[in-house]
């Protein structure tokens, strides 16, 4: 599943059958390769995080919770990346220095929350190619040929 | 990749650790009194809230020279800018706009570029001449090669005469005319 496919699911909790929010973004780990939290607008509570454990279902249409008690603040998170993990709009530059573009977009498995590719463009590239995030790139493996 | 740059080129090029962070930007190539291999390079900050920053990144801390970053291992291989350049005031063997004089006798022109080969640590392999007019039958900039080791004084650039016959309009061709100017020996002989 895209990035941009996930943004704008709704979060229903099983709990009450009622929605508690909406994805806004994915909170990815680039060096784990993983996202590890979904962030939400819209929710119920004071919180905005529901940390990927919480997940019970990444469906089609919707994600979905036990109950709106998963998700929490930001604080709470201790496995919470700092922003400069977050992958989207750096640039995807190889370890040769060669920029590929500026990261679109992120698939991943909505079974495990494992990250599989990062986008650029026209670009794609293999998770675990990645070898470091910072606060300019994600830097990736150089490919044999161009 | 083609392993031949302007420095010029790399001017501004960010510096870029295998962690993702930037860490400054290359504001020169730094190389010593015999030509030939770079020492490194001097940083300027990064971003447009730094201010100039005395960092220098040694050649040999260099992981890759690519076409849109320098990429480095870490931050820790930055050493002061002192430890690349070295007491004699750079300044001193700035080489832009130093007049270029064949062993011969004959001026060629202005330095207004370096060539740098990337391939392993990077060296000094030709200079980009403004030339004069006896050498424009090739172009009004020409790109001539020099020998491994060229002495570098910061006032003239004096190079062999042979170099001449080597001498290209652009960077396409350099490469085959650079193997052929060192094979002829041109790094052998010294004029003075």
């Amino acid at each position: 599943m895209m990035r941009t496919e996930a943004r704008g699911r709704p979060v229903f909790s099983t709990e009450t059958s009622s929605a508690v929010g909406t994805v806004a973004d994915l909170v990815i780990d680039a060096r784990a390769g993983r996202v590890v939290a979904l962030r939400l607008t819209g929710n119920v509570g004071a919180g905005d995080v529901l940390p990927w454990q919480d997940v019970k279902a990444f469906g089609t249409d919707a994600v979905i919770v036990d109950s709106a008690d998963k998700v929490v603040e930001a604080s709470g998170v201790a496995a919470l990346p700092h922003e400069r993990t977050d992958v989207v709009g750096k640039h995807l530059l190889t370890d040769g220095g060669q920029d590929l573009g500026e990261v679109t977009d992120v698939s991943f498995d909505p079974h495990d929350g494992r990250v599989q590719a990062l986008l650029a463009g026209q670009e794609s590239v293999a998770a675990d190619e990645v070898i470091g995030c910072g606060d300019y790139a994600v830097v990736v493996q150089a490919r044999p040929q161009r | 990749m083609a392993g031949l740059v302007r420095a010029t080129a790399l001017m501004g090029r960010p510096v870029v650790t295998l962690s993702g962070d930037v860490v400054g930007q290359v504001k020169d190539v730094v190389y010593g009194p015999a030509g030939g291999p770079l020492r490194g390079f001097t940083l300027a900050g990064r971003g447009v809230f730094a201010g100039p920053r005395d960092a220098a990144l040694p050649a040999d801390a260099v992981h890759a020279i690519g076409p849109d970053a320098v990429m480095i291992e870490s931050e820790e291989r930055l050493t002061e800018s002192g430890a690349v350049v070295d007491e004699v005031d750079a300044r001193d063997r700035a080489v832009l706009d130093d007049k270029v004089v064949t062993d011969t006798g004959t001026e060629l022109g202005t330095v207004c570029d370096v060539i740098l080969r990337l391939d392993g640590v990077p060296q000094v392999v030709g200079y980009e001449i403004r030339a004069n007019p006896v050498l424009q039958t090739r172009g009004h900039r020409v790109v001539i090669p020099v020998p491994d080791a060229l002495p570098v004084s910061g006032q003239v650039l004096v190079v062999p005469q042979d170099a001449v016959e080597y001498a290209c309009a652009d960077l396409d061709g350099f490469e085959a005319a650079l193997a052929a100017f060192r094979q002829r020996g041109g790094g052998g002989d010294d004029a003075h």
